[in-house]
């Protein structure tokens, strides 16, 4: 099985979540976890941090998927931020860009949370 | 055997004709009886021969057997008993006979003896043969032979009971052949393992009954010929050689057995052991499911140390429950606490081996004085693979284990772990298959889903291929001639693997073909496919897909993509991307999905070529961990020659095989090429 982490941070009410090396069908069900519990504390303002992350699949994709709606439905949001070219690629195939909001650099996702 | 008994008859009754008729070397008195006795004797023989060829006792078991030959000596000892040779063959209190009636009586009687003495042969030929060694055979032929040159020499000797021998070394001869009968019967006396098959109650009374039978038959013994006296030498030989045979045979057998008593209930035991082992291998054939075996090994072990109770205990997670319970019937006892069997079990777990506690009551660990009073019999059911649990037995009386018990639970206990770890990988193994079983099913299904045949269109070259990684992808393609002159192509993608991605696709399949009928622009029946892609409760799973409709006249084609991978268009040497706008299925709204969806349209010239494909292609790695890549998808497909679409997507295949060397595919890779066939000069012929 391919690598894969995911650690979490704070920055003041935005949840930070870090993805690192591959998310595929295999360890899809880890984000899923770790997003489901942010979900049940309420934590529903996320920014999800992909500069570690070399590859996503279908399967991971569609993890974002299964939360966005329930996010957004409690005044929340999933924002992407440092997506590699490859995986920026991936999204964009896909037309991502025009479901979540994608930044350069985490400060400015953060700080999107904070004007909104 | 026959020719052995008919060659020796024959040459015995040459050598002695001739003997006598030419030399007068042997005195022998009375030729004409001598004819008549030869003949019968030879009569015997053949007689005999053809009795033991056929299987009379074949379906008689053991003990009947010996019932039989029982009542057969009882009969015949009786029979003398009852008519008395000495007394004119007068039974007590009647009458006498008149002479003639007498001797016709005599002469039955004897007749009768002699048959019996003949099955007497027969039974105990059965007897010996029970357990036979490459000897036995000849041993018995011997004796037969033994029998046969015992009325040889009778007959010779005549009245005087004894053979002249004249010529050099002249001598009077003895009955040598009566000693050799005796000596061999000896030898046959000792073919006797039948009495190791009889149980301790079957020894008992066969040896009471049996002797009370025998010292009456030994009384008789020396009548039991005489009955034949007048009729014939060879027939009354006969029955003496067979009453000495007899005698001998059966006094040895008696003596045996009696020898045989003392251990004749550890014998039972042992046979009990060896039965019970018989059944465990038994359950193990049988068995191919964990709880009915399960169940049957404290029933199995119980027997074989004579246990009031037997348990199995099983590991289960992290401790142990007790699995199986046998309780021999008429007992009284119960499991005890878990406080004592855990006790003993750390004991055993710690030890690796069988643990006897003769006296409960005296154990101090864990167990209270009171509770409890009896012996334990605990061993491990461990494999090589590891411990599986623990089998006991209990009796309420202290001592109630001997001590060989240890070694026999043990290796019951051994024998159990194996059949028990056969079990479980067996029903893994079924797991298994059925599991594969369900993969190849849902693969079978998903390559129906592919087109069979390509559709021919006219000048146009179309062909697809797709190579399943596996698991269950998602990947489909098709191309649809909708009326007369449109061609629709469609390649998707489900997101997600597994046999529900190839269902999924089954449906979309099904509904692509319904829309086809009513729409004719790709935007809309993609716009279609997103709406019902929403109302599906999948809210993580979406498609993408790229839709296309040719017009084979105008060599026009409108095509759509939804979040799939661009389309290659190979257009003189050189490949350009063509990546309209578009989400993938299922994501966004009807709205948002029309309004973000870009409908492209292009005029194919000849030997344009379009190749589709899935993610698979690209995303395929080799040992190094790279990806194959769009850069170098792009660079292959430029590289190529013209060729046809077949040719094109048959190249790509090799080298993207090439190029993933033995790493395992993790996604299906699906291709799709479809050219426009070079304008040719029509040569007629």
């Amino acid at each position: 099985m391919e690598h894969f982490e995911i650690s979490t941070g704070d920055a003041h009410a935005v949840s930070l979540v870090y993805l690192k090396g591959y998310l595929d069908a295999h360890t899809a069900p880890e984000f899923e976890k770790t997003l489901q519990d942010l979900v049940g504390r309420e934590k529903v303002s996320i920014v999800v941090n992909c500069s570690s992350l070399t590859y996503i699949s279908s399967a991971g994709l569609g993890v974002f998927m299964g939360f966005i709606e329930d996010v957004r439905s409690r005044g929340g949001d999933i924002k992407l931020a440092e997506l590699t070219e490859k995986v920026f690629r991936v999204f964009d195939l896909l037309g991502f860009p025009v479901l979540f909001e994608i930044f350069e650099r985490e400060a400015d996702a953060v700080a999107k949370f904070k004007k909104t | 055997m026959k020719k052995w008994i008919y060659g020796f008859s024959t040459v015995l009754a040459v050598f002695f004709a001739y003997a006598f008729l030419k030399y007068r070397l042997i005195d022998i008195p009375f030729l004409a009886d001598q004819v008549k006795e030869w003949l019968i004797a030879a009569g015997l023989v053949f007689l005999t021969v053809r009795l033991t060829a056929r299987k009379w006792f074949e379906r008689v078991n053991l003990v009947r057997k010996l019932y039989l030959l029982g009542l057969l000596v009882l009969a015949v000892s009786l029979v003398t008993a009852v008519f008395p040779i000495s007394d004119g063959l007068r039974p007590h209190g009647t009458k006498a006979f008149q002479a003639a009636g007498l001797a016709f009586l005599r002469t039955m009687i004897g007749l009768g003896i002699l048959t019996a003495c003949l099955f007497l042969l027969l039974l105990i030929r059965e007897l010996v043969f029970i357990q036979q060694t490459r000897r036995t055979k000849n041993q018995f032929r011997l004796l037969l032979i033994a029998l046969l040159l015992n009325i040889g020499f009778v007959l010779l000797a005549g009245s005087e009971e004894k053979i002249r021998i004249t010529g050099p070394f002249a001598f009077d001869s003895p009955n040598v052949f009566l000693i050799l009968l005796v000596v061999i019967s000896v030898f046959t006396g000792f073919r006797n393992k039948w009495i190791h098959y009889l149980n301790k109650k079957s020894k008992l009374f066969i040896f009471f009954a049996g002797s009370a039978v025998f010292v009456f038959f030994l009384t008789q013994s020396s009548s039991l010929p005489q009955f034949l006296d007048q009729a014939s030498v060879s027939a009354e030989t006969a029955v003496s050689g067979i009453t000495v045979v007899t005698a001998v045979y059966l006094g040895m057998a008696l003596a045996s057995i009696l020898i045989h008593l003392p251990s004749a209930g550890l014998m039972d035991r042992k046979m009990r052991e060896v039965k019970s082992f018989q059944e465990l291998s038994l359950a193990l054939g049988a068995d191919l499911k964990e709880e009915p075996l399960v169940a049957k090994i404290p029933a199995l072990a119980s027997p074989m140390v004579d246990a009031e109770i037997t348990w199995l205990e099983l590991k289960d997670g992290g401790g142990f429950k007790v699995a199986a319970v046998y309780l021999r019937p008429g007992g009284s006892l119960d499991v005890p606490p878990e406080t004592v069997r855990s006790a003993c079990r750390e004991e055993i777990l710690g030890r690796k081996k069988t643990i006897l506690m003769n006296d409960l009551s005296k154990c101090a660990k864990g167990i209270s004085r009171t509770a409890f009073q009896g012996s334990l019999l605990a061993s491990p059911v461990a494999s090589q693979a590891g411990i599986l649990g623990v089998l006991f037995a209990m009796k309420s009386v202290p001592f109630g284990f001997v001590e060989e018990s240890q070694g026999l639970f043990q290796a019951f206990a051994n024998q159990a772990a194996i059949s028990l770890e056969n079990v479980r990988l067996v029903e893994m193994s079924v797991k298994q298959q059925t599991a594969e079983e369900e993969l190849r099913i849902a693969h079978e299904a998903q390559m129906r889903l592919l087109p069979q045949r390509m559709p021919v269109v006219r000048g146009f070259d179309i062909d697809g291929l797709c190579i399943t990684a596996n698991e269950i992808g998602g990947d489909f393609y098709d191309v649809i001639p909708v009326g007369t002159g449109r061609v629709d192509v469609v390649i998707g993608d489900v997101s997600g693997k597994g046999a529900a991605a190839a269902f999924y696709m089954a449906e979309f399949k099904g509904v692509i073909q319904t829309l086809v009928s009513h729409f004719d622009s790709p935007r809309e029946i993609l716009a279609e496919m997103n709406t019902f892609l929403r109302k599906q409760c999948d809210q993580d799973m979406f498609l993408t897909m790229v839709y296309a409709i040719l017009q084979p006249s105008t060599k026009v084609i409108r095509f759509a993509r939804a979040g799939h991978c661009p389309v290659g268009l190979l257009r003189g040497g050189s490949l350009s991307w063509l990546e309209p706008k578009g989400l993938g299925l299922g994501l966004v709204p009807e709205k948002l999905f029309k309004s973000r969806l870009e409908e492209r349209r292009l005029t194919l010239k000849s030997g344009d070529a379009l190749f589709f494909y899935t993610d698979g292609l690209t995303e395929a790695r080799n040992p190094a961990r790279e990806e194959f890549g769009e850069d170098r998808l792009a660079g292959l497909l430029a590289g190529t020659a013209p060729c046809t679409a077949s040719e094109l997507i048959h190249t790509v295949a090799d080298r993207v095989d090439e190029f993933t060397a033995n790493v395992p595919r993790h996604d299906d890779i699906t291709m799709l090429a479809l050219r426009t066939s070079p304008n040719r000069k029509v040569i007629k012929g």
